[in-house]
């Protein structure tokens, strides 16, 4: 009787979420205030889910909803009155609902909403002062979504401003925002008023995301990444002595930190720093020592082959080339290079896993 | 004729049969190996977020623009067209990550096939990312190892977010290879760099024209015979490289 009683509420939740998710042609007009708040309170049902209930369906279903009908229901429950925890776990629906929906309004409307609700409500100094696991929330929210917000990049001072991964996050925003290095080398076109490039932005974006990262390393000087992501940084400075030192301290340290994407990364800029400087056979070591620790990654196998291939030696750089097509694997941090994660920070990481293990916090 | 000229003389008939039969077949590699202007060519598709869906990510000054990916399929669809059975091909994607989809094969082997896969149209990515140069270095050094003229053929918008290797070092990658890169390309779905994720506008027809390949549109009304003279063109090529 009770397993019939629980299949039949499993199907009642099945219809109801059915119900809330489907988009009926009304959304396409949410001009009318009974229309807004209709939607309002179906985005209230699927938070009340998203916390207590099937959260995987509620996100999927809120996922779904037309941007018309989402905008509607942001428009509409804006006022209302929410309790810190409701407000971030209604920020994370968001933040999850935009991580899974492609760049339309709805993303947009979904990730404004979220930065609101965490910023103003769930984040505020008087509702997350005291309590420690908001605190968390708010912190690993932030080290996850500043990517999306250049407003959050200039203003952590509600988001544990001292803490080293926060301040490894905006570090890393403000890598990505100095650009490639590339345009750091049209300085003299710039000078000249030839090109328009960045380079003003990168030195300005370059000096912060140092100042980030010792800040970080002096609170937690195990940090690995931090301390690659300075070697990179002082890199692009052309303080390569500086950079070495970082990324060969970060090399030693890697193996204690069990962070083998880190040391590889170390491995792949000390490599690019020798070859810049003509130092060919310091280059190839360096990427030979990149391609120890993660033979499956593409990155590392395909520089050393070109430098292989430039020295003649066809027979290795082929080998070498087709390394990573002929036997793909993961290395033990994933299938992506982290080179190709790099760019994007901490938040580089599989953000809807990232996201789902912090939804765990919110669901009390 | 007694039993014990039987059985010689059967053989014979058969293996000239045999012969006869790999002759006169469409797949002469095994009778006679691949002509002299025989080539070898690897597709390099791009499968990225700003050809499949005409974005990089929010930010950008983009117009959509889906009708790209299924272009540059319909462009090496021609490629393929012209491919003999003494050809050999293989075909590569790439995005995030560089992936041989079909490995080399007689004439088209499974290239078409691979095409096809529904598994190349990606869901988009929290953070799409394209990897073209490090796409090539792969490429060259796969068809390289081939020993016979080798061809590199990149179906992109040449938009690179994520390679290790710049641009010259893709170039000169290929020339130590020994690899020609023909590019076929498709308008890119943004006008200047995006100011959020520093991904900039870079001209991507050095990688073909400084390794002696070509550049076409997918868009060009007469792509069919300017695909049929670039193939033509490979074919000149080992020839005169035979002669030498």
């Amino acid at each position: 009787m009770t397993r019939l009683l629980r299949r039949l509420s499993g199907a009642g939740l099945g219809l109801i979420l059915l119900f809330v998710g489907s988009a009926p042609a009304a959304w396409r007009d949410p001009g009318t205030a009974a229309t807004r708040q209709a939607a309002a309170s179906d985005l209230d049902r699927l938070l009340t889910e998203y916390r207590h209930g099937d959260a995987g369906a509620a996100l999927a279903a809120l996922a779904g909803w037309d941007p018309a009908r989402l905008e509607a229901a942001i428009s509409a429950g804006r006022d209302r009155d929410r309790a810190p925890w409701d407000a971030a776990a209604l920020a994370l629906l968001h933040s999850e609902a935009a991580a899974r929906r492609d760049a339309d309004a709805g993303r947009a409307a979904s990730l404004t909403e979220a930065r609101r609700l965490m910023t103003d409500v769930a984040c505020h100094p008087d509702a997350a002062g005291a309590d420690a696991a908001l605190r968390r929330v708010c912190r690993d929210w932030y080290v996850q979504m500043v990517g999306e917000y250049f407003d959050l990049y200039r203003t952590d001072d509600r988001f544990s401003p001292g803490d080293p991964l926060v301040l490894m996050a905006r570090a890393a925003y403000a890598e990505r925002r100095m650009g490639p290095v590339e345009e750091r080398n049209h300085t003299g076109e710039d000078l000249i008023g030839l090109t328009p490039t960045s380079h003003g932005r990168f030195n300005t974006y370059a000096d912060d995301a140092v100042h980030l990262l010792r800040k970080a390393l002096d609170a937690d000087p195990s940090l690995v990444e931090a301390r690659v992501r300075l070697g990179h940084v002082l890199y692009q400075l052309d303080r390569t002595g500086d950079a070495r030192a970082e990324l060969a301290d970060a090399i030693a340290r890697a193996r204690d930190a069990e962070r083998p994407d880190q040391a590889y990364l170390a491995h792949l800029f000390l490599a690019r720093i020798a070859e810049e400087a003509g130092r060919a056979d310091e280059a190839l070591a360096a990427y030979d020592a990149a391609i120890a620790v993660a033979p499956h990654h593409p990155a590392a196998s395909l520089a050393a082959a070109r430098l292989r291939a430039g020295a003649g030696d066809l027979a290795t750089a082929v080998t070498l080339a087709a390394a990573p097509l002929t036997s793909p694997g993961d290395d033990g941090f994933g299938d992506l290079d982290p080179w190709t994660l790099y760019p994007y920070g901490s938040w580089g990481s599989d953000r809807p896993a990232a996201l789902a293990r912090l939804r765990e916090a919110v669901r009390r | 004729m007694t039993r014990r000229h039987a059985i010689p003389t059967l053989t014979l008939a058969a293996a000239a049969l045999g012969a006869a039969v790999l002759l006169a077949s469409d797949t002469p590699v095994f009778a006679r190996g691949p002509a002299a202007d025989a080539v070898s060519v690897v597709f390099v598709l791009d499968t990225s977020a700003s050809v499949q869906q005409g974005r990089l990510e929010r930010g950008h000054r983009v117009a959509p623009a889906p009708e790209n990916f299924d272009q540059l399929v319909s462009a090496a669809r021609l490629v393929l067209g012209e491919l003999r059975p003494d050809d050999e091909a293989a075909l590569v994607t790439f995005a995030d990550r560089i992936s041989l989809v079909a490995p080399f094969a007689a004439g088209g082997g499974t290239v078409g096939q691979g095409m096809a896969s529904a598994a190349l149209r990606q869901p988009p990515r929290a953070f799409p990312a394209s990897v073209v140069h490090d796409a090539v270095i792969a490429a060259a050094g796969l068809v390289a190892a081939r020993g016979r003229p080798a061809h590199v053929l990149l179906l992109s918008d040449g938009v690179d977010t994520s390679s290790w290797a710049s641009q010259p070092e893709a170039i000169n990658a290929a020339r130590a290879f020994g690899v020609e890169v023909d590019f076929v390309t498709v308008p890119r779905t943004y006008e200047t760099y995006d100011d959020v994720d520093s991904v900039y506008p870079v001209d991507v027809d050095p990688l073909a024209k400084k390794t002696g390949g070509r550049v076409l549109s997918a868009r060009d009304g007469r792509l069919a015979t300017k695909i049929r003279d670039l193939v033509e063109g490979w074919r000149a090529a080992a020839l005169s490289r035979t002669a030498r």
